[in-house]
């Protein structure tokens, strides 16, 4: 388990992490996202044990993880960018990371040359990005850490790769119980990959949920009522984030369980009425919304 | 054996509730048959094995599958409280048509021949067997 508690760090001043707790249980793979800027990769490194924060703590299974050598060799970080020594191969990445990673294992890194077609000897910066991204995931992968953190981890990969990817991650998850945290911009990828979520902005985290609860609490509805005094009923009735009217037909953002949503409005017989659930994509975009942050109807 | 919509809006979790209980209630999976372990289905589905497990223990708080410990999960009997709730469900799908039918002008007589229809059908496929 990793727990968060009340961390906060600043940069020359500025808290580009501001107060965050967060928990993270064995075997769940947590998606953050966030806006740009939001804090999301010092969050990340801060809980890698990278960066020490000015005040909360970090710990992994109630083990402090800053400067601390015993359990960073149980965690593995993978930053944005993938970081290999100049000069280096594949083979020689790997030869050093056996001696940083005790549970290396060996047997692995060829098993999984089959799933790479990668030359382990060919120098790294020659390879193109999704290349060096694959073999992040090989060296990582091999590693066997019991937490994997990765900033952005699927850029620059093709479908087939990020398909085999998200398999071997949740062969992981479901055989050794890792603990996956990955931060990405690519929704519909979260969507599919994680369990929960937690959505940042400007250093602070708006929501953390299971996935499916998020998306079972929350509802889109499209409405046609057959008298317009209905409308102002049903907002004294739910709890509605967002409403938007396009023509005759109104749009509603509704917290709350379906069936009771249904109820509600069923009992004016309206017109049209379909209940949809929201995709990660609007949940995030009202979020955001909600905190002050949407896109402007600029027409440039 | 599954198959996801993973374009559809619906949570993965919740269409894999849904396509158990359909094959259970049409009988592609019978009583205590063995359902694909966690892993299995996660690899073959390609879906965060903690999706399914939480759709397997929903399937087993509604009485749809037990579990046995280290053995797997396996497919409960039918029971009769399942039955009701499908009918229920089937109802409302049933008022939902039937206001259309009324609607393009379909009569009771007429609706009434379908409902025999489909009763022959059953009839025949049941002697054929």
């Amino acid at each position: 388990m990793i727990e968060m508690r009340g961390v906060t760090k600043l940069f020359q001043g500025e808290k580009a992490v501001d107060s965050i707790s967060l928990t993270v249980h064995k075997g769940t793979i947590y998606g953050l996202l966030g806006s740009n800027g939001a804090g999301k990769t010092t969050l990340l490194k801060t809980l890698a044990g990278i960066y020490s924060p000015e005040t909360g703590t970090v710990k992994v299974e109630g083990e402090p993880v800053f400067e601390n050598p015993g359990m960073k060799q149980r965690i593995m970080f993978m930053p944005d960018s993938p970081y290999f020594f100049p000069q280096s191969s594949i083979s020689q990445m790997a030869a050093f990371y056996r001696s940083i990673y005790p549970q290396w294992s060996q047997s692995r890194f060829k098993e999984l040359g089959a799933v790479f077609p990668l030359d382990t000897k060919r120098k790294l910066s020659r390879f193109s990005k999704g290349m060096q991204r694959q073999a992040s995931f090989w060296l990582a992968l091999c590693c066997m850490p019991d937490v994997l953190i990765m900033d952005e981890p699927i850029d620059g990969l093709d479908p087939v790769m990020r398909r085999q990817i998200k398999n071997l991650l949740f062969q992981e998850v479901a055989e050794r119980q890792l603990t996956v945290i990955i931060s990405s911009h690519n929704l519909r990828e979260i969507e599919d990959l994680c369990d929960h979520v937690g959505i940042m902005h400007a250093g602070k985290m708006l929501i953390e949920k299971d996935l499916d609860d998020l998306k079972a609490d929350t509802h889109k509805v499209q409405v046609a009522f057959r008298d317009e005094r209905h409308e102002a009923a049903i907002s004294a009735k739910l709890q509605v984030l967002h409403q938007e009217r396009r023509g005759s037909v109104n749009l509603y953002i509704v917290k709350g369980e379906s069936e009771r949503i249904a109820k509600v409005f069923e009992v004016y017989e309206p017109y049209v009425f379909d209940l949809l659930p929201l995709t990660l994509e609007e949940i995030f975009i009202y979020e955001m919304g909600d905190a002050g942050y949407d896109a402007q109807p600029i027409i440039l | 054996m599954f198959e996801l919509d993973v374009r559809s809006r619906k949570p993965i979790y919740e269409q894999l509730i849904d396509k158990v209980k359909e094959m259970v209630q049409h009988g592609i999976l019978q009583a205590d048959e063995q359902l694909p372990s966690v892993r299995t289905l996660s690899s073959q589905l390609t879906v965060n094995p903690n999706t399914i497990q939480k759709a397997y223990r929903e399937l087993e708080r509604e009485g749809y599958i037990y579990s046995l410990q280290g053995k797997g999960s396996f497919v409960s009997p039918l029971q009769q409280g399942q039955n009701e709730s499908q009918k229920a469900e089937l109802r409302n799908e049933l008022l939902r048509l039937m206001a259309e039918a009324v609607y393009l002008g379909f009569t009771a007589l007429e609706i009434g021949a379908l409902y025999r229809q489909v009763e022959e059908q059953r009839e025949r496929g049941n002697n054929s067997d």
